[in-house]
């Protein structure tokens, strides 16, 4: 028989489980799903049982609704879809018979875990082991009396036993490398987009999470030369910058580098890695890409490490072909045009025009803004050149870039990282996506020199990071993005915990367990033990001393008795103290009523453990001491 | 041919085991269950639930997905405290036999064992070969078997089963107990002729004296003549012993075969009407010789002579 609160909360947490997993879940199956959980519920009421002809029948033609989207889905979601499916229509089937309500429980703790594929932030983790235990409420309701509806203490307790184990075993279980390769077909991309827009890079730099953390084993570069390479556009639109189908690249040439350093990417789910300038040597599942950028063999949808050796130089030239291709331009801006042909003809070379370049953004009161006015004309650069003056990265980098075809210098735009901050305890440079950047790179004998405006008009954006680099209403703007208001402080701290959560939790691979190990092989094992057997030596001379104590009491008070009965009589070895009382009290009558209220105070103390007779033995005793003398 | 050969085998294999058993738990008037005695293995739905603990390890490996894996954790924690629990559920319960029940041949024999240290222990089922299964939710004192009938004779409880699969159903944790638990199957008492209870053994219809009704007094010795006249004032006969005791009653058993059956059953009967009605008997079976008493002791000492005929 089953728990008649059974089926009640096993529709409850489907209900909640279908409103959770919307993400996975298309709109039809959703629709069929809740009539499924709907119709059950009022055939529950009604008291009414589901034929299994009817349950059947559904399987099939959920089955075949199935297969026939199976081509136009997510292999996983697909099979969130058919476990969803299985346990609304075990559910559905369900009147009495424990062995239905057994595999339900069993579908349910699969969906239930499933669940973890489609969003793993701590607020989505909360609910789904919110619904993890309460399928194991159900799970318990299954062996439980039939009437039983609350666990009692014993099972909580055996919960509680459960979670240092569980946390033991996360930590400390062996993992495994993934079995077969798994992609997700349409896992969002974070980090940089495909293509810059003038204004691109907004989006990114509102996002406070990380993007890369970076180790140096010797050296380390100033703040100003960490331009983390990602991407390259090399095809403008007009508009836009988009990334160009590239040839295969050139190998790497094996040279000396003054900077070594271990990348551990995030998640991103694209295949394009970051570097500094010329990469000389590799190491990790990782190949030279075009452009001198290098990329992964597949996505990184979990987070990724890899070794580079790299100076600080400009990326060499690959052929010639990479020169013409990056020098196509329609001249959709006319006065841009018309000023970088001006300034070609007062400056020859490339370094000398742009150094001109500089001069231009300097002179021109070109200023830095996260909230720059909107580019509504045809002509964007040339409204943002001439008109508004105000911009981020984006901005200076696109029209950077443009002024320089415009001159008929190789250039093009470079998408990547800039900076970053030092963490004092692990000493290594984290990388937020608020970092991300956008420069030029112009060809100038061979070499891509960089060519970054933003250094020229917002100088502290590169020493100090973006927010010193902004005035404080635009530091406010920033903000607003990082604290919603006025919540402030709590979700600061909330977002510290989601932090630690995706770091410690989520993030958690073979690689830190092997951390743990070595430090938990480095604890210094010998003092561990020292102290434990010492506190252990410790509690055991103080359980004997307060047991010695205790009988001591008793010894003490015998021989006490001894003592001072001595003079009317002494005892016999195998006497008992009673009957040794007994005969004194016989050969003396005039101390009877004395020795009597000594026998009565003396088997209190010794058997009924009254401490307070103790006392009243002493007293007697010395009444007894001073009335034969 | 093959099922008859695995029945064999399973027969073999369950007499060795029984045999290893009563080697490892001899009979005993007390058991107190110990690491020794109790066998913990996973259930049926254990196993499901191991392989549900698998396939999300596997999920949760193949995707690097951390989050299932660590439920893939926490069920197998769970699965290895319910070990523990289990074990512990049914760890120094002590099982004691109680006194030596008597049943008649053809209906059930109640028996009772007392238990101790039975507090905390929830769940559990006791099953035997000879007996209707009981479920406690949480354990009493004191449990009763209903044994189911036998034929007459002097049996010992066979070896029965405490199990419990407390709590979550995964694990079950069992024993098969052995107890020092003898008890007596009468035969079963015949229906009197009419005739041979008033000719030759009802005491004559004039007893020693009448005396008023008093609570626990047998039914049988109610005077229902006289209740029927005056049914506020029911009065009972008694007899008194001498008188009895003059005539001692002597049965012997003599048949053989069918009518030995018949006649165990009427000398029951006839057992419990004398003693009922305070005579003296003796008895005589082909094995032994009982000298004319009576009471309680001897009426049993003569029943039990009557089951082992």
């Amino acid at each position: 028989m089953l728990n008649p609160g059974f089926v009640y909360i096993a529709l409850l947490l489907q209900l909640l489980l279908l409103a959770l997993l919307q993400d996975g879940l298309s709109w039809w199956s959703s629709l069929v799903l809740l009539c499924i959980l709907l119709f059950k519920y009022t055939s529950v009421r009604a008291h009414k049982p589901v034929r299994m002809m009817t349950v059947n029948a559904l399987a099939v033609l959920l089955c075949l609704l199935l297969l026939s989207q199976l081509w136009q889905q997510d292999m996983q979601d697909s099979m969130l879809q058919l476990l969803f499916f299985s346990a609304a229509l075990r559910l559905f089937s369900i009147a009495s018979e424990l062995r239905h309500a057994k595999k339900l429980v069993w579908v349910q703790y699969f969906l239930i875990s499933t669940g973890f594929m489609l969003n793993q932030s701590l607020w989505f983790a909360a609910a789904v082991f919110l619904l993890f235990f309460s399928n194991l409420y159900l799970h318990y309701l299954l062996f439980a009396p039939v009437q039983r509806r609350q666990l009692h203490w014993s099972e909580f307790r055996l919960l509680l036993w459960v979670m240092p184990l569980c946390i033991a075993l996360f930590v400390l279980f062996p993992r495994l490398p993934p079995l077969w390769q798994t992609d997700r077909q349409h896992q969002a991309q974070t980090g940089l987009a495909d293509e810059l827009s003038l204004g691109g890079l907004e989006r990114l730099v509102q996002n406070d999470s990380l993007a890369f953390r970076v180790e140096f084993n010797s050296e380390k570069p100033p703040q100003q030369e960490l331009y983390w390479r990602a991407k390259v556009f090399e095809r403008f639109n007009g508009q836009d910058w988009l990334p160009d189908v590239l040839p295969a690249s050139a190998p790497l040439s094996a040279q000396q580098a003054r900077y070594h350093y271990q990348l551990v990417v995030e998640p991103h789910f694209q295949r394009s890695l970051f570097s500094l300038g010329q990469v000389h040597q590799i190491q990790g599942q990782i190949r030279p890409g075009a452009a001198g950028l290098i990329e992964s063999y597949q996505q990184i949808s979990r987070r990724f490490s890899y070794g580079l050796s790299s100076d600080g130089e400009a990326v060499a030239q690959q052929n010639n072909e990479e020169a013409t291709r990056n020098l196509r331009l329609p001249h959709s801006n006319p006065q841009a045009s018309a000023l970088a042909l001006q300034l070609k003809q007062q400056h020859t070379t490339a370094s000398a025009y742009a150094q001109a370049l500089y001069q231009h953004f300097q002179n021109n009161q070109f200023s830095y803004s996260l909230r720059p006015p909107v580019l509504n004309k045809e002509a964007q650069i040339d409204q943002f050149l001439f008109e508004h003056q105000i911009g981020f990265c984006g901005h200076y980098a696109s029209a950077a870039a443009y002024l320089f075809r415009a001159a008929g210098i190789p250039a093009r735009v470079v998408g990547g990282y800039q900076g970053g901050s030092w963490q004092v305890p692990g000493n290594y440079l984290q990388v937020l996506q608020k970092d991300a950047h956008a420069w030029v790179e112009y060809l100038d004998q061979g070499r891509w020199r960089r060519f970054d405006a933003t250094a020229i008009v917002a100088p502290l954006r590169l020493t100090q990071g973006l927010a010193d680099a902004l005035s404080l209403s635009e530091r406010q703007f920033l903000d607003q993005f990082f604290q919603q208001g006025m919540l402030g402080e709590w979700l600061q701290q909330l977002e510290w915990l989601d932090y630690y959560w995706s770091v410690w939790v989520l993030s958690f691979d073979q690689n830190e367990q092997r951390f743990i190990w070595q430090h938990l092989q480095s604890l210094p094992w010998l003092w561990i033990g020292a102290t434990l057997l010492a506190s252990l030596l410790l509690a055991l001379v103080l359980y004997m001393l307060v047991q010695h104590k205790a009988e001591n009491q008793n010894h003490a008070l015998r021989r006490l008795m001894f003592k001072v009965l001595k003079p009317y009589g002494l005892k016999t070895d195998n006497q008992t103290m009673e009957s040794y009382l007994s005969d004194l009290m016989l050969a003396h009558p005039q101390q009877r009523a004395t020795l009597d209220q000594l026998l009565l105070a003396y088997q209190r103390f010794e058997f009924a453990e009254q401490q307070e007779q103790l006392q009243q033995c002493r007293k007697l005793l010395y009444q007894l001491s001073k009335n034969k003398l | 041919m093959t099922l008859t050969f695995r029945q064999q085998l399973n027969s073999r294999l369950r007499q060795r085991f029984y045999r290893w058993l009563d080697k490892r738990q001899p009979a005993s008037a007390e058991v107190r269950l110990r690491q020794h005695l109790l066998f913990v293995f996973p259930t049926a739905y254990g196993g499901w639930f191991v392989l549900l603990i698998v396939l999300l390890y596997l999920f949760g490996t193949n995707y690097q997905n951390n989050l299932i894996l660590l439920c893939a954790y926490l069920l197998l924690s769970l699965f290895c405290f319910c070990i523990l629990a289990a074990f512990f559920n049914l760890y120094q319960l002590k099982i004691s036999a109680g006194s030596v029940p008597i049943g008649y041949a053809g209906s059930a024999v109640q028996l009772t064992l007392r238990l101790d240290n039975y507090q905390h222990k929830k769940m559990c089922a006791v099953s035997g070969q000879n007996f209707t299964p009981l479920f406690f939710e949480t354990l009493p004192k004191e449990i009763q078997l209903d044994l189911y009938p036998h034929r007459r004779g002097y049996y010992q409880l066979q070896r029965f089963t405490v199990g419990s699969s407390y709590p979550f159903g995964l694990i079950r944790c069992w024993t098969h107990i052995q107890l020092q638990q003898p008890y007596w199957v009468y035969p079963e008492p015949a229906e009197l002729p009419s005739s041979v209870s008033t000719a030759t053994l009802q005491p004559p219809d004039h007893p020693d004296q009448l005396a008023p009704y008093y609570a626990g007094a047998p039914a049988s010795a109610i005077d229902w003549k006289r209740l029927a006249k005056n049914p506020w004032q029911p009065v009972i006969r008694q007899y008194s012993p001498s008188t009895t005791a003059q005539h001692p009653r002597h049965l012997m058993v003599d048949a053989t075969g069918l009518a030995l059956e018949r006649q165990l059953s009427e000398f029951c009967a006839l057992l419990l009407q004398f003693e009922q009605q305070g005579q003296s008997y003796s008895l005589s079976t082909p094995g032994t010789e009982i000298t004319a008493s009576h009471g309680q002791a001897h009426l049993h000492r003569c029943l039990q002579a009557l089951a082992l005929c």
